[in-house]
């Protein structure tokens, strides 16, 4: 009995693709006015940006309950005893407790299920999904695509360069890049991911400019095994950057997607992330 | 005084009336219960979530068939553990598992039995969070649910009664939260989702006892009095509202129908109240249309007072002051920066970017060693970068760095754009060598072009100066001179070679009309469409223009 994986909408994987590597997806919601859309499911990518951008409403998430997780967890029950659940951070959503508490109550009946925080959402999470999902391919036990997530997790670097500071504000996720709030000149904000939480990099003035910081960035690690570009609403921003980078690291695996609605509720247009990961010590 | 009503027994669909009751209750609620949530993510939805998770509980509860009051609370249980959103939602989701726990087979539920669920969805309530938080919605159903057995255990059999009970204890417990939870004290609030649980418990008794069931019951129109302000600045305290304005006014006339202006008010936005009688009828509404409100008010008869303020501006500068003010007590830097400014506008911008100290002057004012060595040990960390901002300022600067005990790096930035380039570039994750090459790097990447009047006439490489005449200065090169500052200006950007550049931002001096900036700006970006323009009060002495090409 294969170990199976689960994550989340927010890994932002295209289901067909996600379906063919055998990992199921819990959707979180993107809500406008009381109208709740699960993700990947019943909104597509394009009329979410365009009600974000033209509509009056802003829209808010809300995380998977803990019954939908059991409706997920339980028909994979059929099939094995064992699921990894890798899910976006702690810090930024209520998923992954939902998930624990889903957890609990099949544990109680007997299934093993792991649940983990990615501490990383999006182009991470899909990283570390799709390294769990290649162990257990491979026949890998639980323990091990535990190890396997938890090593990647550890070497993934996030980094996010926003138009406005505006939807993370207002989605209450700023953390400590709130520090960036309340200039009186219009800046990009550069962001990271650390321990899970939005925090401040470094503010620029211009998107070229911050496009040569986040290259400089990028080049700066030793080490890459893969870099992932993901974009909200500006593709071609993320093409230049990705075919800029491949000329000076062609050997390392780099690959453009899009930020879903949730991930946009929170980013707002114009989003450009860089999910780099960095090989074994 | 209305007759006392007294309830021993509740069926299965009384039940799921009081529920529908109670969750009708919440959603008229729920903007002033987003208002408040700042625990544990204050993204302003848990009244949203708490709504929406009822409105879950009450779709399962309309399709299962009156089979008992615990069956009736089984199906209630299945919708919330399927519909539960947002923290609170999860919570509340488990309260309601917790009581049809209790309740389990029971045809009806009498007075024990309510207080069994009580007490059973509290501790469910507690075991659904990891690692349960004082002064939430936890302690609020906790102590409500004490209140309720005490009732009991006193004799009382009556389920109205020991709501009355419950519904005192939960507010009083919820006026409790701020102390229990530093960050709701911080923000002047109570819990959100204790307010939410309130306002259930609340919607329960009010139906039980037959009340109507509208907020607020007891405004009167003829005058604004307390009341009305204390429930439209509750509707204000509202986070993120949907639209843009608060609209606010009183219709006299003749056979008003306070009932039909609402519905026709409810169709236009939100936080509506409407409240009168057939001779005055006062309105309270957000709308992005406020004149489609206007003009139902004149139809149905004259307007007496009118109010309209544009709300999201309001909201949008009252947070980010806060935030910024908030989060920069909080927590300084373990490197501060340090940068000389002549100017009230420029020490504004500066301040606002996040740098620490600001050393008046400039140019026509060099400050001195000591006044930058105050300024450095005025600091709160040991390691400070200083800006000098002018080339005649950088000796002092460097000066200042052999007087003190503290690590002080000089980034010889010679020009104010090029001060602001390198502050917005300081990165406290890296240490003072790094930020010291990074902001070097950024000032570099910035052009400055500086526009004032000649103090004399002067003949710099060719270009032929008579005094009182404008002149540009191109990254400290006398470049031309012209007869008005906005011409120096605009022929001064066109002139520089800013390769890859993209925005200029304009900063006007004190004695620079804003419009002659707007006008400038406006020709800037007519001549160079590559560039965005951004005009910044920089209210320095001196300079009409100090612009930077980045």
């Amino acid at each position: 009995m294969a170990v199976r994986i689960v994550t989340d909408s927010t890994a932002d994987l295209p289901l067909e693709f996600a379906h063919n590597l055998g990992i199921t997806i819990v959707p979180l919601s993107v809500i406008f006015g009381d109208e709740a859309f699960r993700e990947g499911i019943e909104i597509s990518h394009d009329l979410f940006y365009d009600k974000l951008i033209h509509g009056n409403v802003l829209p808010t998430t809300s995380a998977p309950s803990v019954g939908d997780f059991l409706e997920a967890y339980e028909p994979l029950l059929k099939q094995t005893n064992e699921i990894v659940s890798i899910h976006l951070s702690s810090k930024l959503s209520a998923t992954y407790g939902n998930a624990c508490q889903a957890a609990q109550i099949l544990t109680d009946r007997g299934a093993r299920i792991e649940v983990i925080d990615s501490r990383v959402v999006s182009l991470g999470l899909t990283i570390a999904t799709m390294a769990a999902a290649r162990v257990a391919r491979e026949g890998g036990k639980i323990d091990q695509i535990k190890a396997t997530v938890e090593s990647v997790v550890q070497r993934l670097r996030i980094y996010i360069l926003l138009d406005t500071l505006e939807y993370v504000r207002r989605g209450g996720r700023i953390g400590r890049a709130r520090a960036f709030l309340g200039g009186m000149l219009r800046v990009k904000p550069l962001l990271s991911l650390q321990d899970g939480e939005v925090h401040p990099w470094e503010r620029v003035r211009t998107k070229a400019r911050a496009l040569d910081r986040l290259f400089q960035i990028a080049t700066s690690y030793p080490n890459l095994r893969e870099v992932a570009i993901g974009y909200s609403t500006n593709p071609q921003d993320a093409h230049d950057f990705q075919q800029r980078l491949a000329e000076v690291m062609p050997d390392v695996n780099i690959w453009v997607g899009r930020f879903g609605p949730v991930i946009g509720t929170h980013g707002g247009p114009g989003v450009l992330g860089l999910g780099l990961l960095e090989g074994e010590k | 005084m209305a007759t006392r009503v007294t309830i021993e027994t509740l069926s299965g669909g009384q039940l799921r009336e009081m529920f529908a009751a109670a969750a009708a209750w919440l959603q008229k609620h729920a903007d002033s219960v987003n208002a408040i949530n700042v625990f544990p993510v204050p993204d302003g939805d848990t009244g949203t979530n708490m709504h929406l998770t009822m409105r879950a509980v009450m779709e399962e509860a309309q399709s299962c068939p009156d089979e008992g009051a615990g069956k009736m609370m089984s199906c209630m249980s299945h919708g919330a553990l399927m519909g539960a959103r947002g923290n609170s939602g999860v919570i509340l989701s488990q309260i309601v598992r917790g009581m049809a726990r209790a309740l389990a087979e029971a045809e009806s539920i009498d007075a024990a039995a309510w207080v069994r669920g009580m007490e059973e969805g509290a501790g469910a309530a507690y075991q659904a969070v990891t690692k349960p938080v004082e002064g939430t919605i936890l302690t609020v159903m906790r102590e409500a649910s004490d209140a309720a057995r005490k009732a009991l255990d006193s004799g009382s059999r009556d389920i109205v009664g020991i709501l009355e009970t419950t519904v005192e204890a939960a507010s009083e417990s919820l006026e409790r939260t701020p102390t229990l939870l530093p960050v709701l004290a911080e923000a002047g609030v109570v819990d959100a989702g204790g307010k939410g649980l309130l306002v259930l418990l609340d919607g329960m008794v009010r139906h039980l006892r037959g009340e109507p069931m509208e907020i607020p019951a007891s405004v009167s129109a003829g005058e604004v009095g307390q009341e009305w302000l204390t429930v439209t600045s509750q509707l204000h305290e509202q986070e993120a509202s949907l639209y843009g304005y608060c609209t606010e006014f009183l219709i006299g006339g003749a056979g008003l129908e306070p009932d039909g202006v609402r519905e026709q008010m409810l169709l236009l936005g939100d936080s509506v109240l409407v409240v009168g009688d057939d001779r005055l009828v006062r309105v309270h509404l957000h709308t992005d249309d406020p004149g489609a409100a206007l003009s139902h008010g004149t139809k149905a008869g004259s307007l007496l007072q009118v109010k309209v303020d544009n709300i999201r501006q309001q909201a949008d500068r009252f947070l980010e002051m806060h935030e910024a003010q908030a989060d920069v007590d909080a927590q300084p830097g373990a490197i501060s920066t340090v940068a000389v400014a002549a100017g009230k506008g420029m020490a504004t911008v500066f301040r606002s970017v996040g740098c620490t100290k600001i050393v008046p002057g400039g140019p026509t004012m060099n400050p001195s060693t000591r006044d930058i060595l105050d300024a450095v040990e005025a600091c709160p960390s040991d390691d400070v970068i200083v800006l000098p901002n002018d080339k005649n300022i950088v000796m002092a600067a460097k000066q200042a760095a052999g007087l003190t005990q503290k690590r002080l790096r000089v980034v010889e930035t010679n020009s104010i754009p090029q001060g602001i380039a390198a502050v917005l570039a300081l990165n406290q994750d890296m240490d003072l060598e790094g930020n010291v090459a990074v902001m070097e790097e950024a000032r570099q990447g910035v052009h400055t072009v500086e526009v004032c009047r000649a103090v004399r006439s002067t003949s710099v490489g060719g270009v032929q100066v008579r005094e009182g005449q404008i002149i540009a200065i191109a990254d400290d090169e006398l470049k031309l001179a012209a007869d008005t500052a906005e011409e120096g200006a605009l022929r001064a950007v066109q002139d520089i070679e800013a390769v890859g550049a993209s925005l200029v931002t304009l900063y006007h001096g004190a004695d620079t009309r804003k419009a002659d900036a707007e006008s400038l700006a406006d020709r800037i970006h007519a001549a160079l469409p590559q560039y965005e323009v951004e005009i910044v009060d920089g209210g320095q002495p001196h300079y009409n223009y100090i612009i930077s090409l980045e």
